[in-house]
């Protein structure tokens, strides 16, 4: 069941999220997102709420489906309709009435060999069932309530994209595309739809004639980690063939420049960020060793995100294993961080810090689901900047999550809980969300933006991360760069 | 005891014949293949099932050894295998008195093996164990609340609060909510070699660190006694856990399907539920033990290296009578944690007991001939309220595909549940198209235009998909 109960517009997701607010600082380009609607328009937290009514319905719907088709295709009730043929006619005729009936459940058979089977005749022949128009109608609801959030996507083009999407009118969508492009070039337009991105790629999911993408809507619908694209329906295993190794780190040395800014390194978070920067997106990662004030010896794992240049390079930080580490849990970047660990020594027991920008926040999450690491070591926090990983939770309910994010930033909306999503994070999650539209992407993205802002624009946000990772001040006595392979 | 004594002379224990050696490692290797007797199920060829095949070679074997422990050696290892429950309790005791039993493995249906825990238990005192009633009810509750819309309990949703369960009543309300240290308990309970639950035990003595610390439980009445070790402690909450997550789903099925037990009160018919289910189903079906060194049983010398195999579940199923249900503790004698964890889950089950009605939905079974082996994850007990409606609250979990192949009945159920979901849902969408606040602008009177179309389809599908189930009923 869909479920919201975070309040939508604070920049501080937590408990006691109103006292951040109070104490704001505000520059001209970094807003915190406005909380009501204009005067004269529908509330857009009504519009969440009747999406999540039909998402319900939805999937009570096609639960319903599933459930009859289950029924006429069983072998038991075959043999009971070979001993009474009048009750299995009136049976027959009254589920294939239920399933059917366009006033009521469409067409919603679904479920098992021969219900999957009739399901893709169906979506080949394009029809559409009761389930479905629910869900299309669902995402079109959150996407009206993201429109006025984001004002951009209210504008006539970007308007004209979603509704030939929501009709499942794939050409007009697409020369609405053309259009917006041409207008405003593909980075403005990826910034203006990215809040309802995962919306669109539903939509797109659902209404094509690929029935076998379609379980990537019904995910985005009611929450979770999808299992195929929303495209091909490839399965997410397929992804791992892709992404072959068994991950690998070798000691690197650092450059001049990074050995100039990990000088200049402390225990606080815009450094953390500088310094990811500084390490670049080639492969490498940092293990910080810090004599903390208490006596104690922490680690600190810093780790930077997805080289674009290539679709897959010999290390871990390209954009096949960033969708690997969307998709799944284990990857070869997850491997490849815990064969450093082992291999630097950090001792059983430690606790650890992991900071990670983009697919290195996303690993970082990965890594807080395996057990045999959270088993070997104390991970006491992990702090993402700006990461999709609201989808997944950590195997130690006591990891402290800190997410960092811009939401006109275009990838932290991937993991589908857009600005209009039901889905909530865990109530002791911290997430420190702005509106900075310095930038549009890929700048928006970059560690340097995400640092810049928290410097300049929200410095409370800064002190917040800060008097939350206070156990790990003291002197760092080791820097050491890895680099980390997928072979 | 079957055994003959004789106080002078010792002898090596009898040996299996080729032939029975091929039966005894034929008989371990069905196990690992479920369906292989599914064609004489089928036909109803009894004497043909792995059970009943298994049950005539021990009885040859027991027979053919008058009754003594034989060795066998199949491709699965070199066994001694006593022939009898109580021989092999004797034996143990025999061997565990001798300072000769050593590590303990569990053995599953698959062949794998997986190092048990070893026994360090804690005095329980009585007035702990009113406590452990309130905490039962409570979880109870919970379970009722998790409940699908065929009102039953998804095996993930049941470990759940089973395991949090046992974590209360043993570190406390602290550790309640700490599925960590479920996790590590379980992945210690399933190491595949003695390094990898070294490892694993030493994660979860980590964990357990805190807790231990903090207090809470039975770790405040250790204290009090001065007896608390985190050994005692994580022996403690293995057996708790087992017997809530295990033993106590597999004695809600047969509390359902034998309704005439010969106990007056419902309290009376869950503990002689959970007894029964010990009894049959023990949650180490077969367990071996390692003799350190040598000592002698009764006229058997047992050599140092021997493996001892316990097939307790055979055993069981061979014993004429019902004989008492087996411990949770692997060793032998007196353990006070494998009797509070038989405690806990009598009280689950009496609560859940007097709360609901347990209703089996799968597999199907047939009280005058259970199955040899009940898996708690495969069992599907709806519990019913006492006025046989099963309307569950609604669950934040997406429900269960239904499963295939089953009757015309289960799936009315199914679908009379599912129409009165679907009257709900338009029931809301209806009344959320009444808010006024889809008054001010194009779009909110589409919206409202909206939920009242979808509000009429689900009405239209509720009606319909109760007339389906209506038929399916018949």
């Amino acid at each position: 069941m869909a479920t919201r109960t975070a309040s939508k517009g604070t920049g501080v997701r937590n408990k006691g999220s109103r006292e951040a607010k109070a104490d704001e600082v505000v520059a001209p380009a970094v807003v915190e997102a406005p909380t009501d609607a204009p005067p004269g328009r529908t509330d857009p937290e009504l519009l969440i709420r009747a999406s999540v009514l039909l998402a319900d319905a939805a999937l009570a719907a096609k639960q319903a489906g599933a459930e009859m088709t289950a029924a006429t295709f069983s072998w038991r009730v075959g043999l009971n309709a070979l001993k009474r043929p009048l009750w299995a006619f009136g049976a027959l005729a009254s589920t294939a009435r239920a399933l059917t009936n366009p006033g009521g459940l469409g067409f919603t058979a679904n479920g098992g060999v021969l219900g999957e089977t009739t399901r893709s005749a169906a979506a080949l022949a394009r029809l559409r069932s009761t389930p479905v128009s629910m869900a299309v109608d669902a995402f079109a609801m959150r996407i009206e309530a993201a429109a006025i959030e984001h004002p951009n996507l209210a504008a006539p083009l970007a308007k004209d994209l979603t509704d030939a999407l929501v009709a499942g009118k794939r050409l007009d969508a697409l020369r609405a595309a053309r259009r917006l492009v041409d207008l405003m070039g593909v980075t403005r337009t990826l910034t203006t739809v990215s809040p309802v991105l995962m919306e669109l790629f539903a939509l797109i999911a659902l209404l094509d004639e690929n029935p076998a993408n379609d379980d990537f809507a019904w995910v985005t619908l009611a929450g979770g980690v999808p299992t195929t694209d929303p495209f091909l329906g490839l399965p997410a295993g397929l992804v791992r063939q892709l992404n072959p190794g068994p991950g690998r780190a070798e000691r690197a040395d650092p450059d001049a420049i990074l050995e100039r800014c990990l000088a200049r390194s402390s225990n606080e978070i815009v450094s953390y960020i500088d310094d990811i920067a500084a390490l670049g997106n080639h492969g490498l990662a940092l293990l910080r060793r810090i004599r903390c004030t208490d006596g104690s010896e922490r680690h600190v794992l810093l780790l930077p995100g997805t080289s674009f240049g290539l679709l897959r390079n010999s290390t871990t930080q390209d954009l096949v294993g960033a969708f690997d580490g969307a998709l799944r849990t284990d990857t070869t970047y997850t491997r490849a961080v815990k064969q450093l660990l082992v291999r630097s020594g950090v001792p059983v027991g430690s606790d650890l810090m992991i900071v990670g920008h983009s697919l290195g926040g996303i690993t970082a999450m990965n890594l807080a689901t395996d057990l045999d690491l959270v088993s070997t070591y104390r991970l006491t926090h992990i702090v993402t900047v700006g990461s999709p990983i609201d989808n997944k939770r950590p195997a130690d309910p006591d990891t402290q999550v800190i997410s960092l994010v811009n939401k006109y930033d275009v990838i932290p909306n991937l993991d589908g809980r857009g600005p209009s999503s039901p889905n909530d994070i865990p109530e002791h999650w911290v997430e420190l969300a702005w509106l900075d539209d310095t930038y549009d992407y890929p700048l928006s993205h970059a560690p340097q933006s995400y640092s810049g802002t928290l410097r300049n624009a929200m410095p409370q946000h800064r002190e917040h991360v800060n008097a939350l990772i206070t156990a790990y001040d003291g002197e760092i006595v080791g820097n050491q760069p890895y680099l980390l392979l997928d072979k | 005891m079957t055994v003959l004594h004789d106080p002078t002379e010792s002898r090596e224990p009898a040996t299996a014949r080729p032939l029975e050696n091929v039966l005894f490692g034929a008989a371990l290797a069905a196990q690992r293949i479920p369906w292989i007797d599914a064609p004489a199920r089928a036909l109803g060829l009894t004497p043909l099932t792995r059970e009943s095949l298994t049950r005539q070679l021990m009885s040859h074997l027991k027979g053919s050894t008058s009754g003594r422990p034989v060795r066998l050696h199949t491709p699965f290892g070199a066994y001694l295998a006593p022939l009898d429950a109580d021989d092999a309790a004797d034996l143990l005791a025999r061997a565990h008195d001798a300072g000769a039993l050593g590590r303990a493995d569990h053995l599953t249906p698959e062949g794998r093996r997986h190092p048990v825990a070893p026994h360090a238990a804690v005095p329980v005192p009585p007035a702990f164990l009113r406590d452990v009633h309130a905490l039962a009810a409570q979880e109870a509750a919970h379970l009722i609340a998790a409940r699908h819309a065929d009102a039953t309990v998804s095996w993930e949703d049941w470990c759940t609060v089973a395991g949090r369960l046992a974590r209360r009543v043993v570190l406390g309300e602290a550790a309640a909510e700490d599925t960590l240290l479920g996790d590590l308990l379980a992945a210690a309970g399933s190491a595949e070699d003695a390094h990898e639950y070294t490892e694993r035990a030493a994660a979860l003595h980590r964990r357990l660190a805190r807790h231990l610390r903090d207090g809470g439980g039975l770790v405040d009445v250790a204290e009090a006694t001065g007896e608390e070790t985190a050994a005692a402690v994580e022996h403690t909450l293995d057996l708790l856990t087992q017997a809530t997550t295990h033993t106590a789903r597999q004695a809600l099925a047969l509390l359902a399907v034998q309704p005439a037990l010969p106990a007056p009160s419902v309290r009376e018919r869950a503990e002689a539920a959970v007894d029964e289910a010990l009894r049959r189903y023990p949650p180490r079906a077969a367990t071996s033990y390692e003799v350190l060194a040598p000592f002698r049983w009764h006229d058997v010398s047992i050599e140092a290296g021997t493996d001892v195999l316990c097939a307790t579940a055979w055993l069981n199923a061979l014993a004429e009578g019902p004989g008492a249900a087996p411990s949770l503790c692997a060793v032998p004698g007196e353990c006070e944690a494998a009797d509070l964890a038989v405690f806990t889950a009598r009280a689950l089950v009496t609560a859940l007991a007097e709360a609901v009605e347990p209703v089996v939905l799968a597999p199907r079974l047939d009280p005058d001939d259970l199955p040899t082996s009940l898996p708690p994850a495969t069992l599907s007990v709806a519990l019913v309220a006492a006025d046989g409606s099963a309307t569950p609250a609604p669950s934040a979990e997406p429900a269960p595909a239904p499963a295939q192949g089953r009757t015309p009945a289960h799936y009315a159920a199914l679908t009379r549940q599912s129409a009165h979901s679907l009257e709900e849902h338009a029931q809301r969408l209806a009344e959320c198209a009444r808010d006024s606040g889809w008054n001010h602008d194009a779009v909110g009177e589409r919206s409202r235009m909206l939920l009242l179309a979808h509000a009429e389809r689900c009405r239209r599908a509720a009606a319909d998909v109760r007339n389906a189930a209506r038929w399916l009923a018949h």
